[in-house]
């Protein structure tokens, strides 16, 4: 808080100060014009022509008439004297009316002001809470809530509104925390076990060729293994922020290219690869939908059994391009395989994956406007269907349909 | 001294078990929480090194029951998370040191030899008996003064039986606290290292035999 010269200045034009302001004048105008007519219908009357007959007979005199009162000869002096107290009259009562008016004019704008104060203050109470939370919040400290009482009111929408805006936060930032602290464990552990391997290695003084040589293998494994885990978080990075040039991509076309990279291993590792690709046509980043692919793909082969399959289908459905790749897995538990989007889940730590495959593949996905279902079917393994938006049919027209029937044969 | 190393990455757990094998640890391994902590209900650990990230049961899980049930065995947690309140909330749940990975492998050592001293408030870094000094941080023995060349096997029932204080320590007691878990409970690998450690100490003989119940240094 500031003290001295500072404390003087004006007061910070605040929405209170404003309303209060505008109280004050709108009261101010408002009473002026009604007392100023009330001014000019007293100042009319009172030189109406009157029957004072009343005040006669208030002093208890009979009204020596009937009808109109007598009037004094007009021009007489009697006439002069009767007009000139009258004139008198008038004056000193309209002097004496405009002098209280102005003077309960001013009392009742002061009161007026106060009022408004006060009740601007109450109205804006609200306001305060919200800007009160709202400065306390933080990123650490997201689990505030308003949670304004009251009529369901314009300051009752803003402090819900408010209110749901940080539930989202709290949610975004708990994730980032989560994958931080993930990413973080998945960091320093194999720089944990290269230090550890050299250490010992290196303060071993009767260390071997073989040892050391052994030693060296395990550090290049490491090394892989971190490598491949940099590449997927730049990977899942660069998919959050897709916004490289988006071109006509068919899914058909990239899933086959995939697959005939990755027929060799399939072959290795005895899994029959099954494709089924009729073109499916949608708008995106090439690299990122080839990446895509090739993880669904490549996980289909590592997570399998000898003598299993790996399907691998597309097909343009009602608007979407859709994808499905699904295979023989052992069988996964449904609840575990909706989870396997997060980073870092892994369904076997032992397998070397990074973790981060379906989290790109989700990435890219949601990138791209589209969805993924992630089944477990009761007889195992795993399903995976992509819908990405289609291009419209004029695009699909002019694709040549080959790719999927060369495959099949080998 | 015997440690359990509590670690699901294989290459991790197997490095620090061969580095504090040649420090003259006994070493069990467990893959997971569940296997730690049915292997720290069974032995006494001097130490149980612990990773926090572990699947089965989670780590802090194994802390607050190995804490609970085994109040002699001193617990290092290991973890990859190395923020302030992760350190503090670890204490917090019973361990007795903190070390975040990646790590200093002679850090590791030095700490797993605190707390096994911690573990028996009296006992001395240095272990003296008669004219016998052991230095179980620096792995030295010396008799009058002259060091004396120890295998691992050796220097550990050196240190437990000296450990004792004069009290007779038995054959079972030497074989869980000095060889891990792979050795054979019936086998004489106890009398045959007690016998090479009576040579190589020299006259007069400090070790004695308590027939039908162990051995002793008076």
């Amino acid at each position: 808080m500031r003290v001295g010269p500072a404390s003087i200045r004006m007061p910070a034009p605040t929405i209170r100060l404003r309303m209060t302001a505008l109280y004050g004048l709108v009261f101010l105008v408002t009473g002026a014009v009604l007392l100023t007519i009330g001014y000019e219908l007293v100042h009319h009357n009172l030189n109406a022509p009157s029957d004072y007959r009343n005040e006669l007979r208030k002093l208890g005199l009979t009204p020596p008439f009937f009808g109109r009162p007598p009037a004094f000869a007009p021009g007489s002096t009697d006439a002069r004297i009767a007009e000139a107290v009258r004139a008198q009259l008038r004056s000193d009562a309209l002097h004496r009316l405009l002098i209280e008016y102005v003077v309960a004019l001013g009392a009742m704008t002061i009161v007026s002001v106060v009022a408004g104060w006060l009740l601007a203050g109450r109205a804006l109470r609200p306001l305060r809470d919200i800007t009160a939370t709202a400065r306390r919040v933080s990123g650490e400290n997201l689990g505030e809530r308003i949670s304004l009482k009251g009529p369901a009111d314009e300051l009752k929408q803003l402090a819900d509104t408010f209110d749901g805006m940080l539930a989202r936060l709290d949610a975004a930032f708990a994730s980032q925390r989560h994958f931080v602290a993930n990413a973080s464990h998945e960091l320093r552990t194999p720089l944990a076990i290269m230090r550890t391997e050299v250490d010992v290695s290196l303060a071993d003084p009767d260390a071997t060729v073989e040892e050391l040589r052994r030693m060296g293998d395990a550090v290049r494994e490491t090394v892989d293994r971190s490598e491949r885990l940099i590449e997927g978080l730049l990977m899942l990075a660069r998919s959050e922020a897709a916004t490289g040039r988006e071109e006509p991509a068919d899914l058909a076309a990239l899933a086959a290219d995939c697959i005939t990279d990755l027929r060799a291993r399939a072959r290795e590792a005895d899994i029959e690869v099954r494709d089924d690709l009729e073109p499916a046509w949608t708008r995106g980043e090439p690299a990122l939908l080839e990446r895509m692919i090739a993880n669904l793909v490549d996980n289909g082969i590592q997570h399998n059994e000898p003598g299993g399959y790996l399907r691998v289908s597309t097909r343009t459905v009602g608007g979407h391009a859709r994808l499905t790749v699904a295979n023989g897995w052992p069988r996964i538990d449904a609840a575990e395989a909706e989870k396997l989007t997060e980073p870092f889940r892994r369904l076997d730590r032992t397998a070397g994956g990074s973790g981060l495959g379906l989290s790109i593949v989700r990435s890219v996905v949601v990138a791209h406007g589209g969805t993924i279902e992630i089944r477990a079917p009761e007889k195992g393994g795993l399903d995976v269907r992509i819908e990405l938006p289609a291009l419209p049919r004029v695009s699909v027209a002019v694709v040549p349909k080959k790719t999927g029937r060369a495959l099949t044969q080998s | 001294m015997r440690v359990l190393i509590a670690e699901d990455e294989l290459r991790l757990a197997e490095a620090i078990a061969r580095g504090l094998r040649r420090e003259g640890m006994a070493v069990d391994l467990a893959p997971d929480g569940t296997d730690a902590l049915v292997k720290a209900r069974v032995v006494r650990y001097d130490v149980l090194v612990l990773d926090r990230d572990l699947p089965g049961l989670h780590g802090d899980d194994v802390c607050r029951a190995v804490r609970g049930e085994r109040p002699e065995t001193g617990i290092l947690m290991l973890t990859a998370a190395g923020a302030l309140e992760d350190l503090v909330e670890g204490l917090s749940l019973g361990a007795d040191d903190y070390l975040p990975k990646p790590f200093r492998f002679a850090e590791l050592v030095a700490r797993i030899h605190a707390l096994a001293r911690r573990a028996s408030p009296s006992r001395p870094p240095v272990l003296t008996r008669g004219d016998i000094e052991l230095d179980p941080a620096r792995r030295v023995v010396s008799r009058a003064g002259q060091s004396i060349e120890l295998t691992r096997k050796e220097f550990g029932v050196l240190e437990v039986l000296m450990d004792a204080d004069g009290a007779t320590v038995s054959a079972e007691e030497l074989l869980e606290r000095v060889w891990d878990e792979h050795t054979d409970p019936f086998t004489n690998v106890v009398r045959m290292t007690i016998m090479t450690l009576r040579r190589k100490l020299g006259d007069p003989p400090v070790v004695e035999t308590v027939i039908g119940v162990g051995y002793r240094m008076p």
